[in-house]
Order: structure tokens, then C-alpha cells, then sequence
């Protein structure tokens, strides 16, 4: 028997060694053209329509991509992109965890990609300041013309070192994120309006513990989060806006913000009263959509992209149930408002060693064509979408299909109409939409950008920012849940400032005075 | 073994207690994978609202089998399955032969030798030195990269070298006194004898390399040489806590829904849970050892 | 001189057995000897664009800053007493899953429970993290279910710094039991059928066999996996611990792991986390090699 196995193990092993490593090997070096497309991308033949004439003196150009799920080469997009431009493409993709670090690892021993996308601006700069990236000013000087077009100057100031434009910016659509949801149905049944302050908000949080308008009995809970402290509208309510807030020219992190002590001590409240879950230091977003999409929770603090999923359980567990986002709350001090969020998505850049330069550039400036554009991020007209009163609506299912990942192909956005194309997207669903449009559609002075969104490199603030903002909501929840004090908020500011919120502080500060002028 | 005899009653106590706890173990184990399992075979409403336990409700074969038909599955699968068979056997010849000589601690280098592996169970050069290794060695993008440095596991050949250890020395000691060289003893009577520490160390390759999900993140960058577990572990954290906080909503209006994240789980765990009850055969105690002996 | 013959002697005879080596030697030297020169960055500010070479020498910096940082004195009695635990509560598990499976005649049932106790090993954390914080809910949870059936009053384990650490241990063995298990069946099969048919002979009864034959016999592994157990000691399970805790059990639930990774020092601080890495490594080390020596003198067992 056992001999059997080694004589089994003997043959096999080298056999099977070798159809892996001919099978699977990309060649890795070789000069594009001609070699590494056969070898690696064996599926994307699917996408083999007749290369066109000039296609065969233009190379095979290799991309580093941001993750997504289905594979870039054999996505519809791709194809599309292939034959609109003249290019073979082979994308390959940084992993969804920690792209960063192995986008440093590749760039740092030497890559042969000739474009390469960065989430994060941090690392973007640290490439250009190390040397390790193609100036493209004078290629898009060249060859650029419909980049120009599309990409505002302000864009390209965000991804400008040292006076050469070193990267393509792709704008993000800047919106408010995340909001309070309320069971409407539940506000009818308790005879309550909707709230307009914080004071009516505790009206109606008591009336839904005390008259249980869900029929839930103990597992009756007033409201829901997931374990975070910062809650859309209710810090508007305090003029806390995000992280950062401008205040008379300067900005103020939420933990020097006067309005935070109030804010917490509101929350603290809550939660002691029962009005908030009890549990929700403990809630993962399952735990907290679960009671929410049950019909036990009577406000949840949602995204609004993921209204879709959350609406069709509420519905299947209660049918009726009607819920909507609570317009922006007053505080005690009349403030109210939205937090926006935006800035830039993701920046492609060209690296030193890229075999293919100019020809990175055409292709970019190939996609920003705006037709080419159009299509290439919401498809044709008839096909994947319709117009109905100037606004975009897809066709279901084939704009999902073939159109639904079209954000992570662009490169660089035709800033003059992509909002538009892109809202298309929301129409997946009518309860989203509508949902997105009240939290986006209220009166401009109460939405607030971060202050931040397309700020330039900081490089203390890059470094520290996600350690301070967790910091801060650690500290947040425990005074939540163990109670709120003068030496709490000051143990938070010094713990802050020792891990480096105050050099952050000097920082950002210095960057928005530099603005000003 | 044989329950021929009448047992006394103390004993009869003692075999009611020992299955006992071991059904009660098993219930316990059981559980959570019946509720992943219910999970892959309901519809997405009710899995979001928590409403599912142990059975499935709308229970339904879509999940399943919109994963098993996405081509993303499907080569992650056979590449899975390659990696596997072909690293698990390298693996194990390669652990085998190691793993002897280093049971003979008497013999002069033997025991350096030893601590040479046992060093680098607890030191490594880290990230970047091992990622530039591989780039150097040429193995980028390719599936060499996941097998070579994954040959000899330090914890398999010390379970190795400990079982040899543990082999009757006369055994040894009277084949040697025929004459017998040192191969002709590892082929006729160590192997033999040694199914259950090879079935162990088989199933524990053939695990690591159907779980490793790191070294292909690290390694890869070709999306179409995406193993399965990476594959898995892409889609379950999709919408996990950390990517809610994230900014890009775009990422969450294409995450999969719940059902089919709970298809990918069963259908990317169910074929290496297999591999266990099909080595199970050979942890059978000692009936090799009778028959050498005999 | 005569010790000298001796060994050369030694090597001829067995000169094939040294030949093994030669290709775990090989692979030693390639894929876990030439990368060790990394660990130096420990001593560095690496810059991954200049390399080590480029890279500016800071000495023990990075140590100190594990060393000083804040929480240390916490993080530190956290992971020591959360392995302690782990290795006290949890290490005799899979040997007395072996063991009892070994009792049992039934080859049906021995199989079964065999394949089902390994399954959680197979779920990662992420789902069951999701699964523990329902069926641990307060409010709806089955435990705290039952603990109000008796007349107790709800417990939030996750929210309550006495009972987090159980948490951890439970959860944990309940995950990785039935798979360390493993080992001990296999090495309970390699023992020779011999000793219990004389045992029986004897008259010794089933729980005198497993103290006297099984027992024993799996010894050596048990030592094995003791000592190797030990010397991670300072891993203390980052991954289930991130997971599953929250701001408000910190107090007790904050390891090594969880703190460095909270404090963004995991990605791109490749000095940092050499050092960190270095650090664990190192007490790791000088615990196997304790543990080793300690053992070949108490129980006459050793690895080496």
C-alpha cells in the first residue's frame, strides 16, 4: 500500500509540477507585446474580438488595479476598453486587504506595470518623493489633450509634487454617507411627527421604549447602532462635522470641539435610559441590521448602500413597514447638518520602470474621451440605460452586469458629468434612491465637506489619521457606556495628543491658514 | 474491544459517561457549521434579519448555485485542488526523508541539525526579505511560490522524527543484524509501519496548503490564479465592519449578499473536510505493527 | 582522539543517513536562512526604497518604543495571563478527547465524532465572531437563555471585564480542540495493540489501561506539543481577539497583537514590527529551550 503511494508520488510529482509551472507561469519579464498575454489572462480570450490593424504596433499594456471582486481581464468593461482604444490590457489586482503593503513591496523591488492605482494618497507621494514615479506633465502635454479636458486644474493640484504632475486623479462623488433611519410606520402608531430637534428625537425614542409600537416586548429596543460613537445628524446637531470642523477660520478636532462634552454626555444619556441598544458596543453591522431588518429596532444609523438588502428583509418580516432618514435634528444650540464626504478615489500613476509611458498616456487619454467615457462608465443608450427626464435609470440586469464594477476601470473621471452617469447606479433600487436623496438634497449651508477631502500630502496627518480617529471612538464608547466626566474628555485630549493628534493639529492648521491667503 | 464478555456494572458506567461527553462535544461543534450550512440554503431577507437558526427558510439551491457557476469559483477550484495534491505529496516525501535521520539523535550532527529547524520556527527574516526572495527567485505569479517554501512545515517533521522515535528499537536492531542497509529499513519497515503519522501529516499539508490564503495575496497578482481560499476570504470580508467605515460605497453596492457569502463558505470548506474521513482508515491502531511483527 | 574515530566511523556506517539530510538542508538554507538577514531592520528605520543598506541605524529604538508605550504594563499582563489560560485550561483538551476516543468500541460513532468535533477549526474568525456575539446576546442569546431559566440574572459577556477572558479561552477551544485532537489519535493508533491485550490478561481495567498504556505512550508527544505551545506564548490570538472584543473590555482583553494593530503600527512600519516580531521570537526561544531541558530532567523526554 504505502509503496504504492511513494511510486504514485514519484511519478506524479514532477508530472503535475510541470503542468502547473506551464500552465500558470506568466512569464514575468518578458517585453509585453507579444509573449505575456497568452500565457497568464488564459480566459480573457473569451473577450478575443478581431484586433484591428493599428492594434498590432500597440502593445500589450500591463495595469495594476484596486480590488475588486470579479476578474478585471474577462469583465465586459475590459473587452470594451480593448477594442475602443487599440490596447490589449492585462490587469492584475492588489489584494482587498491591505493593498497598501503590497503595493509598497511591488513598487519598491521594481515593477513592470505601466499604470498602477493608489487608494491612498500617503502612498502615492511616498512613491513620487522616493523617485519612483514618471513625471507626466510633459506626456500630457503631448499627448493629453482630452485629460486636460476633463480633469480640473484644482484636480490636478492634489497630485502635483514639486511642480510636476505625477499622477491622474479619479474623483470620488462627494455625498453624506450615513444617516438615522426611522420606522415611519412606527412614529404613526405612537401619534408622533417626525423630529425636528434633539428634545422631539427623546420624545419619540421614550414613546417607542414606553408603547413598544413594534410589539417586540423585552427585545423591544428604541434604537440601534453599529459600535460607533459618532452618529451622523446627532453631532451636526452639536456642530461637530466629521473628524475635523471649521471653526472661525481654524480647524478643531472633534476632540477640542466645545460641543463634544454636550454631545456625549447626550449619548450617555440614551444609553442610560434604555433608548439606546444596550448592546451596541457589542454589535458587529450584522448584529445591528439584523435588529433594525427584524422589526425590532425603531431607528438604526445605515449607510444608504445597503438599503437594498436591509428593505427586502424589513419587508418580508413586516410587511408595511415604512421607514425613511430623519431630516438634519436641531440642537439645544439651533445647529444642525450632514457631514459630506469626497476627495479623490484613487490616483493612477505611471511608474519609473513602466516599459510603456507614452503609451499609458494615450490609452488614458483614449478613456477620457467623453464618449468613449460616457460609455465605458454607464454603457449605451438602450442597452444598459435609458434617459427619463434627464436623469440616468439602468436597465436591470444587464447595466449591472456589464456596467456595474465600470468605477474601478476609469482612470481619471470626466469631472463635468460623471455625478450625473453615476447616480444611475443608485436607481438599483427606488427606497435607496429616495432614501440618498433626502440625506443629499438638504439646504447646502447644512452640509458640510471635510474640511480635508482634497487636501495635499500631510504627512502627519496621512500617518496618523486612522489611529486617532479609532482612538477617539474607543475612548468615545467607553464614557458611552461608563459615563461621561471633565477628567474623561481631558484623559481623551491628553492620550490624543500623546499619540500625536497634537503635531497633526499643528499641521492640518497650517496647510488651512496657507489656504486662506 | 470485543464486547463478548459481560461487562461489570463500574464499566458499563464509565462507557455511558466517555459517549456522553463525546456527543455532547459534537453537538457543540456541530452547531455553528448546521447554521453556515442553513445560511447557504435561504434566501438573503432572512439570513439579514437573523431569523436563521439551524433549518433554512425559503430554503433554495440558488446560492449554491450561483457560486458553483461563477468562473471565479471554478478556477479557483482546480487550482485549489492542484495545489493540494501536488503540494501535500511533495510535502509529505519530502518531510519523510528529513524526518528519519533526524530520529537518530545519537549519531554525531544530528542533534545540530535539529536545532537548525527548530531555530526557524521562531525566527524568520519577515516580509519584505521572503517577498524578494521569491521576485529574485523568479516564482512571481506563479504557483511554485505557494509549494517550495511550504515544503517542510518544522511542526510536521518534529511529529515526524517523535513517531519514528517511538518505533520499537528492536525492530530496528534485529532487521540491521540481517544485514539490512539503513534505505532498505526505512522502505520495508518504517514506512510500513508509519500510516498513522503519515495519514496525520497528510492531512495537515493537504489543510495548509487548501487554507493558506496570505502567501496567494502576497504572491499573486494575476486575478485568475486566485485560489479558492482567497477567493473566500475575499467575498466574506466584502462587507465586513472594516469596509463599512470605508469610503467607497461603490465597493458595497457590488458586495455579494448574504446567502451567497455563506454558499462560498460550504461549498470553498466541504472538499478538504472530505479528505479527513477518507484518511481516517489508517489511524486504525497497530494493525501494521502485527503484521510486521508476524 | 578515540571520540574522533568514533564519530568518523559513525558518519561512514551511516553515510545514506546523512544523505537525507541533504535536501531538507538545501531547503533550509533557501527559503529559511537567507531571508533571516531581514531581521536586522529591527535595528533600523527601513525605508523600503533605499533597502538596508540605505536605511539610517537607530539602535534599540524601535524596542524602546514597544517598551514605553503607554499601555505597555497592561498589553503585556494581558497576553501573559490570556496564554497562561489558554495553555492551562485548553492544552489537556485534545489529549482527553483522544483518549476517550479511544474508549470506543463503536467504529460508526468513533468516526463520526472524529470528523465533527474538527469542523469550527475550519470557520474562520470572522464568522464565528458574528455566530459567539448572537448566541452570548444578553437579550436574545441561547446561553444567557438558559442562565435566565435557572433564575440568573443576563450576563453581557462581551461587555463585562470579568467574564471577557473566559470568553477568549471558551471560544477558542471550542474552535481549535477537536483539530488539535488530532495528533493524539494518531499517536494513540501507533501504540502496539500488545500492551492492552496483556494489560487484559492482567485483569486491569479500562481506566487503569489509560493511565498505564495510553497515557504513557503518547507521552513524548505531549511533551512535544507542550514545549512548542510554550514558546508562543506571547501570540496570544490577535485575529479571534480583534474580532471579538470592544472598547469596553480593553482593561482585560488588549494583547501585543491587538494594540500594535490598533495603533497602525502593522502596515508599513516594517522596523516596528520586525522588532515586535523579534522580541516574541526571541522570549519564545529561550521558553523552548527552558522547557526542553526542564522536561529531558523531570520526565527524561526532550525534543532534542
Amino acid at each position: 500500500m504505502s509503496k504504492k503511494k511513494r511510486f504514485a508520488a514519484a511519478v506524479t510529482l514532477p508530472l503535475a509540477i510541470s503542468v502547473i509551472l506551464a500552465g500558470c507561469g506568466s512569464g514575468g519579464n518578458n517585453d509585453g507585446g507579444n509573449a505575456t498575454a497568452t500565457g497568464s489572462a488564459p480566459t480573457a480570450s473569451g473577450a478575443a474580438a478581431s484586433p484591428s490593424a493599428e492594434a498590432k504596433d500597440k502593445p500589450t499594456l500591463k495595469l495594476l488595479r484596486n480590488y475588486m471582486a470579479d476578474d478585471y481581464n474577462t469583465y465586459p468593461v475590459n473587452q470594451f476598453l480593448e477594442e475602443a482604444t487599440g490596447y490589449k490590457l492585462q490587469n492584475d489586482m492588489l489584494p482587498q486587504e491591505n493593498p497598501g503593503d503590497k503595493l509598497n513591496l511591488i513598487m519598491a523591488s521594481g515593477s513592470d506595470y505601466d499604470l498602477v492605482d493608489a487608494m491612498n494618497k500617503q502612498d502615492f507621494f511616498n512613491f513620487a518623493q522616493n523617485g519612483a514615479l514618471t513625471d507626466l506633465t510633459p506626456l500630457i502635454d503631448q499627448y493629453g489633450p482630452n485629460i486636460k479636458q476633463a480633469i480640473s486644474p484644482e484636480s490636478f493640484s492634489g497630485v502635483t509634487v514639486d511642480g510636476k504632475i505625477y499622477g491622474i486623479p479619479t474623483l470620488n462623488v462627494s455625498y453624506v454617507r450615513t444617516g438615522l433611519l426611522i420606522r415611519t410606520d412606527w412614529l404613526e402608531k405612537v401619534g408622533k411627527k417626525m423630529p425636528t430637534t434633539l428634545d422631539e428625537l427623546v420624545d419619540v425614542l421614550k414613546a417607542f421604549k414606553d408603547q413598544d409600537p413594534g410589539g417586540n416586548g423585552k427585545n423591544n429596543i428604541p434604537m440601534t447602532i453599529d459600535a460607533v460613537a459618532l452618529l451622523d445628524n446627532l453631532t451636526g446637531a452639536y456642530g461637530i462635522f466629521g473628524s475635523w470642523t471649521e471653526m472661525d477660520g481654524k480647524l478643531v478636532n472633534v476632540v477640542n470641539h466645545p460641543g463634544l462634552k454636550d454631545y456625549v454626555t447626550f449619548i450617555r444619556d440614551l444609553y442610560d435610559q434604555g433608548l439606546l441598544d444596550k448592546e451596541f458596543a457589542t454589535n458587529k453591522s450584522a448584529t445591528a441590521a439584523e435588529k433594525f431588518t427584524s422589526g425590532r429596532a425603531g431607528i438604526y444609523l445605515a449607510g444608504w448602500s445597503s438599503i437594498p438588502g436591509y428593505d427586502e428583509a424589513l419587508q418580508k418580516n413586516v410587511p408595511g413597514a415604512t421607514y425613511q432618514y430623519i431630516p438634519p435634528l436641531k440642537g439645544p444650540g439651533g445647529l444642525s447638518g450632514f457631514t459630506e464626504i469626497g476627495g479623490f478615489n484613487k490616483i493612477t500613476f505611471v511608474p519609473k520602470s513602466a516599459k510603456h509611458p507614452e503609451d499609458a498616456i494615450k490609452l488614458v487619454n483614449a478613456m477620457l474621451d467623453p464618449d468613449t467615457f460616457k460609455d465605458l462608465f454607464i454603457g449605451k443608450e438602450g442597452e444598459t440605460y435609458t434617459v427619463e427626464n434627464g436623469n440616468y435609470m439602468p436597465i436591470a440586469p444587464a447595466f449591472f452586469d456589464d456596467r456595474g464594477q465600470s468605477n474601478n476601470f476609469v482612470i481619471g473621471m470626466d469631472e463635468a458629468n460623471f455625478v450625473q452617469y453615476w447616480q444611475a447606479r443608485l436607481q438599483k433600487s427606488k427606497p435607496m434612491f429616495d432614501n440618498y436623496k433626502i440625506i443629499n438634497s438638504v439646504p447646502q449651508d447644512q452640509i458640510h465637506m471635510d474640511p480635508l477631502a482634497f487636501a495635499p500630502y500631510l504627512p502627519k496627518y496621512s500617518a496618523n489619521s486612522v489611529k486617532l480617529d479609532t482612538l477617539v471612538n474607543d475612548r468615545l464608547i467607553q464614557m458611552i457606556v461608563d459615563g461621561v466626566s471633565d477628567k474623561a474628555i481631558g484623559d481623551l485630549q491628553k492620550a490624543w495628543n500623546d499619540a500625536g493628534g497634537q503635531d497633526v493639529e499643528k499641521e492640518v492648521n497650517d496647510w488651512y491658514a496657507s489656504q486662506q491667503h | 474491544m470485543t464486547p463478548s464478555r459481560s461487562r461489570p456494572f463500574s464499566e458499563v458506567v464509565y462507557v455511558s459517561i466517555v459517549y456522553a461527553v463525546l456527543t455532547g462535544a459534537g453537538i457543540l461543534c456541530l452547531f455553528p457549521f448546521l447554521n453556515v450550512l442553513a445560511k447557504s440554503l435561504s434566501a438573503n431577507w432572512a439570513i439579514v434579519s437573523g431569523k436563521v437558526g439551524l433549518w433554512p427558510i425559503d430554503l433554495n439551491l440558488k446560492n449554491i448555485g450561483f457560486v458553483i457557476g461563477d468562473d471565479m469559483f471554478q478556477r479557483g477550484f482546480l487550482i485549489s485542488v492542484s495545489l493540494t495534491v501536488v503540494g501535500t505529496l511533495a510535502s509529505v516525501v519530502m518531510t519523510a526523508v528529513s524526518a528519519y535521520p533526524l530520529s537518530k539523535k545519537h549519531l554525531p550532527g544530528i542533534k545540530f541539525v535539529l536545532l537548525l529547524y527548530i531555530f526557524t520556527m521562531l525566527f524568520n527574516g519577515g516580509l519584505v526579505p521572503n517577498y524578494l526572495l521569491i521576485k529574485n527567485l523568479g516564482l512571481m505569479n506563479n504557483l511554485l511560490s505557494l509549494v517550495l517554501p511550504a515544503l517542510i512545515s518544522v511542526f510536521n517533521l518534529l511529529l515526524m522524527k517523535n513517531y519514528y522515535e517511538s518505533l520499537p528499537e528492536s525492530l530496528e536492531e534485529s532487521a540491521k543484524l540481517d544485514g539490512a542497509s539503513n534505505l532498505r529499513i526505512v522502505l520495508r519497515l518504517i514506512i510500513p509501519l508509519s500510516a498513522p503519522v503519515f495519514a496525520t501529516i497528510s492531512l495537515f499539508y493537504a489543510v495548509s496548503f487548501w487554507s493558506d490564503w496570505f502567501h496567494p495575496m502576497l504572491y499573486l497578482n494575476d486575478p485568475a490564479l486566485k485560489p479558492l481560499q482567497l477567493y473566500m476570504r475575499d467575498v466574506v470580508l466584502q462587507a465586513s465592519d472594516e469596509n463599512l467605515l470605508n469610503q467607497d460605497n461603490d465597493l458595497l453596492l457590488n458586495a455579494s449578499p448574504e446567502g451567497i457569502r455563506n454558499a462560498t463558505i460550504i461549498v470553498s470548506t466541504i472538499p478538504i473536510l472530505l479528505v479527513y474521513p477518507f484518511l481516517q482508515k489508517y489511524f486504525i491502531k497497530g494493525i501494521l505493527i502485527g503484521s510486521v511483527k508476524g | 582522539m578515540k571520540g574522533r574515530a568514533d564519530w568518523l566511523s559513525q558518519i561512514r556506517r551511516n553515510y545514506d543517513l546523512y544523505l537525507l539530510l541533504i535536501p531538507g538542508l538545501v531547503f533550509l538554507l533557501i527559503f529559511k536562512y537567507t531571508p533571516i538577514y531581514g531581521l536586522v531592520i529591527a535595528f533600523q528605520n527601513f525605508n523600503i526604497f533605499k533597502g538596508i543598506g540605505g536605511s539610517e541605524w537607530v539602535g534599540l529604538q524601535q524596542f524602546e518604543r514597544l517598551f514605553h508605550s503607554a499601555d505597555f504594563g497592561r498589553i503585556m499582563t494581558n497576553t501573559l495571563l490570556i496564554s497562561l489560560y489558554k495553555i492551562v485550561f485548553l492544552f489537556p483538551i485534545p489529549i482527553i478527547i483522544a483518549v476517550l476516543l479511544n474508549e470506543v468500541g463503536r467504529m460508526g460513532f468513533k468516526r463520526s465524532i472524529q470528523t465533527i468535533i474538527y469542523l469550527p477549526h475550519f470557520l474562520s474568525w470572522v464568522v464565528i465572531a458574528g455566530l459567539f456575539v448572537n448566541i452570548l446576546s444578553p437579550s436574545t442569546g441561547i446561553v444567557n437563555g438558559i442562565i435566565g431559566w435557572f433564575g440568573g440574572e443576563p450576563v453581557n459577556f462581551f461587555m463585562d471585564n470579568h467574564y471577557f477572558r473566559s470568553v477568549l479561552v471558551a471560544t477558542a477551544g471550542w474552535k481549535e480542540s477537536g483539530w488539535s485532537a488530532i495528533i493524539f489519535i494518531a499517536a494513540i493508533a501507533g501504540l502496539d495493540p500488545e500492551l492492552y491485550e496483556a494489560a487484559r490478561l492482567d485483569g486491569a481495567s479500562r481506566v487503569r489501561q489509560m493511565f498505564h498504556i495510553t497515557l504513557p505512550g503518547i507521552s513524548t508527544t505531549i511533551v512535544l506539543m507542550l514545549i512548542l505551545r510554550i514558546g508562543g506564548v506571547l501570540e496570544a490570538g490577535t485575529e479571534q481577539i480583534l474580532l471579538l472584543y470592544n472598547p469596553t473590555v480593553y482593561h482585560t482583553g488588549d494583547v501585543i497583537g491587538t494594540y500594535i494593530y490598533r495603533m497602525g503600527l502593522t502596515s508599513m512600519e516594517y522596523s516596528f514590527s520586525t522588532a515586535v516580531g523579534l522580541f516574541e521570537s526571541v522570549i519564545g526561544f529561550f521558553l523552548v529551550i527552558g522547557g526542553n531541558q526542564l522536561s529531558k530532567r523531570i520526565t527524561g523526554k526532550s525534543i532534542w
